[in-house]
């Protein structure tokens, strides 16, 4: 029930990120979308634990690693072009 | 040994759970509120070895089987060992921090 409740708050912190992420400049979306997949990761955490479904946290995990090198390479990219 | 009404484990696990989604939501917000990008940069790293860490021991704390508890708690891993990472490849990408002028383009 608390992880319901925490799924819920955990994805109203996915708005601002969206803002964050689709406006400003470059490198600011990027930051946005950092944050953005941290909280996708908890968001995910939390609804297999709601929802009962132990496959979700596979998808969390991968995510997780997904985005160390989507990030890295993201910034690597930025920084050369711009 | 008197009965317990709410075991203690599972008291650590939602005051661990609510920590992190306190952290996780405050961390949202002063990443949009803030101006500079390296500001929104300590937001980040802030939710990713402070918030997502937290949520991640309270489900591995009240998880059903030792294995499952240990992917949570790898998942918590992980995210802490690579923020520090992503947070400097992405300042680095902003560039020298005097140099002010060139990079507010970006």
């Amino acid at each position: 029930m608390s992880a319901l409740a925490a799924l819920l708050l955990t994805l109203g912190g996915l708005a601002p990120t969206l803002a964050l992420t689709a406006r400003g400049r470059t490198l600011h979306r990027l930051v946005g979308l950092e944050l953005m997949s941290v909280v996708a990761v908890v968001v995910l955490l939390l609804l297999a634990r709601a929802a009962g479904r132990s496959a979700y946290v596979d998808v969390a995990l991968l995510l997780a690693v997904l985005t160390f090198a989507g990030s890295l390479v993201f910034a690597r990219f930025l920084g050369r072009s711009l | 040994m008197s009965p317990l009404l709410i075991h203690p484990v599972a008291v650590a696990a939602a005051v661990l759970l609510w920590l992190g989604v306190a952290v996780l939501l405050l961390s949202c917000v002063g990443a949009v509120a803030a101006r500079d990008v390296r500001d929104r940069l300590h937001h980040v790293a802030l939710a990713a070895v402070v918030g997502a860490p937290l949520v991640a021991l309270s489900l591995a704390l009240t998880a059903g089987s030792w294995r499952s508890g240990l992917k949570l708690l790898l998942i918590a891993g992980l995210l802490i060992a690579t923020a520090p990472a992503t947070s400097a490849a992405t300042a680095r990408a902003f560039g020298p921090a005097r140099d002010a002028d060139s990079a507010e383009d970006r």
